[in-house]
């Protein structure tokens, strides 16, 4: 208990230690004004979140610096922009954990005032909390279970994309990508395509993805549908003969769909999504790296949350209960040389509460109800009691910070 | 229901829905078309007569801004002005019949300027609007 205390003090003041920093450090206003269109501007900005888990099953409590995000942005001319953002993961690199990494790093270019292009390593606009993962942006001290799991946020690969929206019908946006595609090799069980992503590293551009999407801001609504399609294979001809795989452009495909909204009224807000994603060549898949690689994954989810302070004097605070309902699975069709296991069946419960003193600072306290599917027993190769028994309901209880300035 | 079954009729439903609710509000929905207006001795001029009747907003683009100004004159209301850059990280902002979107991370702007939904923590910069028998001039000083 005294150590949960401590690590709540911790917490506290690095809220407090960074709030501090972010009025110092923020440069957007001189870029806010847009008056004169010859000015040149850096921003320096960021965001960041922390947590601490109690795990109700184990008995114990983690406490993570999950992600600190350092964003730099450079204007070279009105019409030519630089968006950098560099995220340390759990606080710092070792051969056991933690990571560093570019999650974008992209020059845009702004052909007239509502359409223009991105080129570089670039986050598509798939899902939610893709391009909009701020962590002061959601509930819950998790990133949304299904949008790591079956879409896997923050994706973001080399490419090239056209951004557009309509003034003729207000409110309506669309985009198109052309992305590297991803690799076939680390798709598998209990990783979907997430550890297939390349994020910029060294990525086969002979495979290739193509991604689309339509955003329609109507009165309270957000309404958004997009689709991925891309190869996994960017094999040598000779290295995919060998392992039996289509190569080329397109071989050995994934295709990923999604649609989602939100709908926001009188501190009322519900969000919803829906994501479904195919790997028509799973057999093979499984015949050349043996992974297990799934058929079929999907998952939805629904969140409904309420601003407690709405209508009130405190016009920059907000005090957002919420409950999210999620349900996904991984491996929810495998073909006929994969081995089904249900444990990738999961359903989730989250409710909590995300208050933010003002807008760039939130702190949360959430529960995390996780169901999952029986697992598969031949599977089990070190049954109970060697080892402690598979069990399938967990809770969790979880305290965070999060921030962006 | 089998797990196949439920997955397709999921996704039907879903499209459905979207399709839906879509169609529902083009229904209502009129164009919001760019006002090319020109700029004297710091102020942005904008004849009433390009509004069309019953519109209450325009886009207005000139040569004094790097960003368009969304122009609201909504009867029994001030005028007001609203630069169309969002206060994150100055993408432009896409308006809709409600308010001001920004698709880099998803802010939301009412048509106060106030801020609806965050990263974004600051108000759209807005400018004064005067009138005279014929126009509104939009003041690109003393803000
Ligand atoms: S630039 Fe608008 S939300 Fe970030």
């Amino acid at each position: 208990m005294k150590g949960r205390l401590v690590l709540a003090v911790f917490l506290l003041s690095n809220i407090l230690c960074y709030s501090v920093k972010a009025q110092i450090l923020t440069r957007e206003d001189s870029l806010n004004a847009g008056l004169d269109p010859n000015h040149r501007n850096v921003i320096l900005a960021g965001y960041g979140e922390a947590k601490v888990s109690v795990d109700q099953n184990l008995k114990t409590a983690n406490a993570n610096l999950t992600r600190s995000v350092l964003f730099v942005g450079y204007r070279f001319t009105p019409k030519i922009t630089f968006f950098s953002e560099m995220e340390l993961e759990d606080a710092r690199v070792s051969a056991t954990g933690g990571g560093i990494s570019m999650e974008q790093c992209v020059l845009k270019f702004d052909l007239n005032h509502s359409n223009y292009l991105l080129a570089g390593l670039m986050i598509p606009r798939i899902g939610l909390l893709n391009e909009n993962h701020l962590p002061i942006t959601f509930n819950g001290n998790d990133r949304h279970f299904v949008e790591q799991m079956i879409i896997p946020a923050t994706w973001r690969e080399m490419g090239v994309g056209y951004y557009g929206s309509s003034s003729s019908l207000p409110g309506l946006n669309w985009s198109v990508a052309l992305l590297n595609g991803l690799n076939a090799s680390r798709i598998g069980f209990g990783q979907g395509i997430r550890d297939a992503r390349f994020g910029g590293r060294d990525a086969t551009a002979s495979n290739v993805a193509l991604t689309a999407a339509l955003l329609y801001y109507r009165g309270g609504f957000r309404l958004q549908a997009s689709g991925y399609y891309g190869g996994s294979a960017g094999f040598t001809q000779r290295e995919a003969d060998s392992l039996r795989l289509n190569s080329g452009l397109f071989g050995t495909p994934v295709a990923l769909t999604e649609a989602n909204m939100q709908f926001r009224h009188n501190g009322f807000v519900l969000k919803a999504l829906a994501t479904y994603v195919y790997i028509s060549q799973a057999q093979k898949l499984n015949a050349a790296f043996a992974s297990n690689a799934p058929q079929v994954m999907y998952g939805y989810y629904a969140e409904l949350g309420y601003n407690l302070l709405q209508g009130t004097r405190h016009k920059d605070k907000q005090c957002n209960i919420f409950t999210r309902y999620e349900r996904l699975d991984m491996l929810a069709a495998v073909p006929e040389n994969g081995i089904d296991n249900d444990i990738l069946n999961q359903q989730y419960l989250i409710t909590g509460i995300t208050y933010l003193p003002i807008r760039n600072v939130a702190i949360k306290f959430d529960w995390t109800h996780k169901v999952t599917g029986e697992p598969n027993p031949a599977m089990i190769f070190n049954p109970s009691p060697n080892a402690p028994p598979y069990l399938r309901v967990n809770n969790f209880y979880q305290m965070g910070m999060a921030y962006s300035f | 229901m089998k797990r196949r079954d439920f997955i397709k009729t999921g996704c039907l439903a879903c499209a459905a829905m979207a399709a839906g609710s879509s169609l529902a509000s083009l229904q209502s929905c009129s164009p919001m078309p760019v006002y090319k207006a020109t700029v004297d001795q710091h102020q942005i001029i904008v004849p009433k007569t390009a509004f069309l009747e019953g519109e209450t907003m325009k886009v207005v683009r000139s040569s004094a801004t790097l960003y368009d100004i969304l122009l609201v004159a909504k009867p029994n209301e001030e005028p007001r002005a609203l630069l169309m850059s969002c206060t994150h990280f100055s993408n432009a902002l896409v308006p809709n019949t409600n308010g001001l979107n920004c698709n880099l991370h998803g802010s939301q702007f009412d048509l106060q300027g106030a801020v609806i939904n965050g990263p974004a923590s600051k108000a759209l910069k807005k400018f004064t609007v005067s009138t005279n028998e014929q126009n509104y001039l939009i003041n690109l000083k003393n803000n």
